[in-house]
C-alpha cells in the first residue's frame, strides 16, 4: 500500500525546508554581497599553536 | 565474544588512540586544550558539532520512539533540523566573531565580557550551570556506554561502562579539544555509515516500503498517522512536544563551543552549514526509518526485539556479518563516545578556566595550567564514573533536566547577547539564575518533562493551560522576557554598545575571490601587479 499523502509531506516538507534554509543561509553574503568584516584580532588563533604549525610548514 | 565484532572495533580503538597521539602535540596552552587555539578545521568543527549533539539518543532512543511511535517521530526529526540549523543561523557565526575579539574559551567567559561583568556572577553562575548538568549528562552517557558494551560484547555492564571511560578519558586527556573533535570525525563516519546501511537493509528484508506499511496498517494503523492518531488541538501538542527541541540548541555549551574554535567565522556559513545540515538530514532519516521498519520486520516475525531502544543492535546481531557488525556496535558507541567526550572537556573547562583560574584568580605557567585540565578532567570522570556505577538518583534526576536546564540557562542571554546591543549585565545575571533554579525546581521537583494538570497547587492550573508541552519550551520564552525586561530597565556601558555596532559590521565580497586577510597580506604595489596582470594590461 506505501505511505499516504499525509505521511510523505510530512516526511518531505520539513526536509525541503530545511534545504532551502541551508541554501538561504549559506549563500547570504552572495545574495547581499556582504559579508562579516573579519581580521587577525577576531580571528585570533594561539600564538603557540601558529608558531608550532609553522615550523611543521602547515600554516 | 563474537571475533568479528571484536575486529571491527579494534579497528575502531586503533583509530581513536592515533588521533589521540597525533593530537598531543597541539595541547600545549588553555587556548589549545580547551578550543582548538580556535583554529580548528571547518569540517572537525561542524561535524564535531553534530556527533557532539546526538548521543545514544540516535542509534537507540530515537529508532526507538519510532518503533513505538511510527511517522509522529519524525517530528523529533524536524526539531533537530532546524535546531541545528538555528544554531547557525543564530549563534555560530556571531560567537565565533565575539570569541576570538575576547578571546573567550569557554562560553561563561564570552559572557562576561560580553555584558563587562566585573561581579563574576555570569562567570559562577554559567560554571554552575554547567557543572551540575554537564557532569550529571557525563554519568548518563558513561552508562549508556556500558549498555552498549554489554549488549555487542556480552560483558556485564558495570564492565562496559568501565571501558567507556578509559577509553574516552585516555583520549580526551591525552589530546584535548583537537582530539575531541577529530575523534568525534570519526564517530561521525562511523553512525553515518551505520545509518545508511540499517535501514536499506531493512528495506531489502521486509520486502519493500508497501509490505511494511501494509504490516503496520493491520497490527497498528496510528504508526501511519503523521500526529500518531491526534487530531486538532491534540495534534497541534504533539507536533510542539516533539519540534520545541528547536529552541533548546541555542543554549547547549558542548555544542556551541565548537563555533567558538572554528578556523573563520565566515566557513560556518558555507561550507559550515551544508556539513552539519546534509549529515543531519541523512542520519535522522536513517534512524527514523531504521526503528519505523524494525517495527514491522519484528511483526513479521523477521526480527527480535526485546526492547524498542535496542532495534539498531538487534538488527546488526541477527541480520549482519559479524564483522559488519562490529562496525555498527562500534557505531552506536561513537554516539555515546562523542557527545561524552565533548561534555566531559566542557564540564572539566567550567572547572579549570572558570572557577579556578577565572573566580580564583589562580594562573600558573602555560603547560600546567594544561595539566591542570588534565587533572579535572580525570577527576570530573571518577566523579561521572561513580554516578554511572552507583545510579546515583539525584544525578539522574539532572540528567532529566540537563537539556531544558543548559537550554534555558544559556539560549536566552546567548541569543539576546548576540543579536542585542541594549542587554545588561543584570539581565544575564537574573535570567541565568532564574533559567538555572526555574528548570531545577520546575522538571526536577513539580512537572518533570512537560507540563501537567496533575502537578500540585498553582502549579495545576498552569499545568493545565499547557498540558504536554514541555516545560524547557515555554521557559525558554519566559526567561528571554525576563532578561528584555531587566536589560529595558538597566543600561548597559556605552562601550559594550558601540562595540557591539561595529564588531557585525558588514564589508563588499572580494570580486577576485581573495579574502581581506589575503589582500592585506601583499603591498600596494603587489596588488596593482596582480591586477594589471589579471587584466591583460601588461
Amino acid at each position: 500500500m506505501g505511505l499516504s499523502g499525509a505521511a510523505w509531506a510530512t516526511l518531505i516538507i520539513p526536509t525541503l525546508l530545511g534545504i532551502l534554509t541551508m541554501l538561504l543561509y549559506g549563500y547570504w553574503d552572495k545574495i547581499t554581497g556582504k559579508e562579516y568584516y573579519v581580521d587577525d584580532e577576531i580571528l585570533a588563533y594561539d600564538e603557540d599553536l601558529m608558531e608550532a604549525l609553522k615550523k611543521e610548514g602547515k600554516a | 565474544m563474537n571475533a568479528g565484532i571484536a575486529l571491527g572495533f579494534l579497528i575502531y580503538l586503533g583509530i581513536l588512540a592515533y588521533i589521540g597521539w597525533w593530537a598531543n602535540k597541539y595541547t600545549k596552552t588553555e587556548d589549545q586544550y580547551f578550543v582548538g587555539g580556535r583554529k580548528v578545521h571547518v569540517l572537525a568543527a561542524t561535524l564535531s558539532d553534530k556527533a557532539s549533539d546526538f548521543s545514544g539518543w540516535l542509534m537507540l532512543g530515537y529508532p526507538g520512539a519510532a518503533f513505538k511511535a511510527g511517522l509522529g517521530a519524525f517530528w523529533a526529526a524536524i526539531g533537530c533540523l532546524f535546531g541545528t540549523l538555528a544554531d547557525y543561523v543564530l549563534i555560530g557565526p556571531r560567537l565565533r566573531i565575539y570569541a576570538g575579539k575576547f578571546r573567550a574559551i569557554t562560553v561563561p567567559d564570552y559572557l562576561e565580557a560580553r555584558l563587562k561583568d566585573d561581579t563574576k556572577l555570569i562567570r559562577i553562575l554559567g560554571a554552575l550551570i554547567i557543572l551540575i548538568f554537564m557532569s550529571a549528562y557525563v554519568a548518563a552517557q558513561f552508562a549508556a556506554g556500558g549498555k552498549t558494551f554489554a549488549e555487542g560484547f556480552g560483558i556485564s555492564v558495570n564492565t562496559g561502562i568501565l571501558i567507556t571511560v578509559i577509553i574516552l578519558t585516555a583520549y580526551v586527556i591525552t589530546g584535548g579539544f583537537f582530539a575531541v573533535v577529530w575523534t568525534d570525525v570519526v564517530q561521525a563516519g562511523f553512525m553515518l555509515l551505520t545509518l545508511i546501511i540499517m535501514p536499506l537493509l531493512a528495506l531489502s528484508k521486509i520486502g519493500g516500503l508497501g509490505r511494511a506499511t501494509e504490516i503496520m496498517s493491520q497490527v497498528e494503523p496510528s504508526h501511519l498517522h503523521p500526529f500518531g492518531g491526534a487530531a486538532g488541538i491534540a495534534a497541534l501538542i504533539f507536533a510542539i512536544g516533539y519540534a520545541s527541541w528547536i529552541v533548546g540548541y541555542l543554549g547547549q555549551p558542548h555544542i556551541v563551543t565548537r563555533y567558538m574554535s572554528v578556523e573563520d567565522p565566515r566557513k560556518l556559513r558555507r561550507p559550515g552549514i551544508f556539513i552539519s545540515g546534509t549529515w543531519t538530514i541523512i542520519v535522522l532519516w536513517g534512524a527514523f526509518f531504521a526503528g519505523f521498519l524494525g517495527f514491522a520486520m519484528a511483526k513479521a516475525g523477521i526480527l527480535t526485539v526485546s526492547d524498542p531502544e535496542r532495534v539498531i543492535p538487534a538488527m546488526a546481531v541477527e541480520l549482519m556479518p559479524s564483522w559488519i557488525a562490529g562496525f555498527v556496535i562500534a557505531g552506536i558507541i561513537s554516539a555515546v563516545m562523542s557527545t561524552a567526550d565533548s561534555q566531559l572537556l566542557v564540564a572539566s573547562s567550567a572547572i579549570t578556566r572558570d572557577v579556578y583560574h577565572k573566580v580564583l584568580g589562580k594562573e600558573l605557567g602555560k603547560k600546567q595550567m594544561v595539566n591542570i585540565g588534565r587533572l579535572v578532567v580525570l577527576g570530573v570522570a571518577i566523579f561521572a564514573l561513580y554516578s554511572a556505577l552507583t545510579g546515583s538518583k539525584v544525578v539522574y534526576q539532572m540528567v532529566a533536566t540537563a537539556w531544558g536546564g543548559l537550554a534555558v540557562g544559556f539560549g536566552p542571554i546567548l541569543t539576546l547577547s548576540l543579536w542585542w546591543k541594549r542587554v545588561t549585565k543584570e539581565g544575564g545575571i537574573v535570567g541565568m539564575a532564574y533559567g538555572l533554579l526555574s528548570e531545577v525546581l520546575l522538571e526536577a521537583k513539580i512537572y518533570g518533562w512537560a507540563f501537567t494538570k496533575d502537578a500540585p497547587g498553582i502549579f495545576g492550573t498552569i499545568g493545565g493551560w499547557f498540558q504536554d508541552i514541555p516545560v524547557f519550551f515555554i521557559n525558554f520564552f519566559v526567561t528571554l522576557f525576563v532578561i528584555i525586561i531587566v536589560s529595558l530597565l538597566t543600561k548597559p556601558p556605552e562601550e559594550i554598545v558601540k562595540t557591539h555596532e561595529n564588531i557585525f559590521k558588514k564589508v563588499p565580497i572580494q570580486s577576485s575571490g581573495k579574502t581581506i586577510m589575503e589582500t592585506r597580506a601583499k603591498s600596494q604595489f603587489e596588488n596593482v601587479a596582480e591586477f594589471v596582470k589579471a587584466k591583460s594590461l601588461a
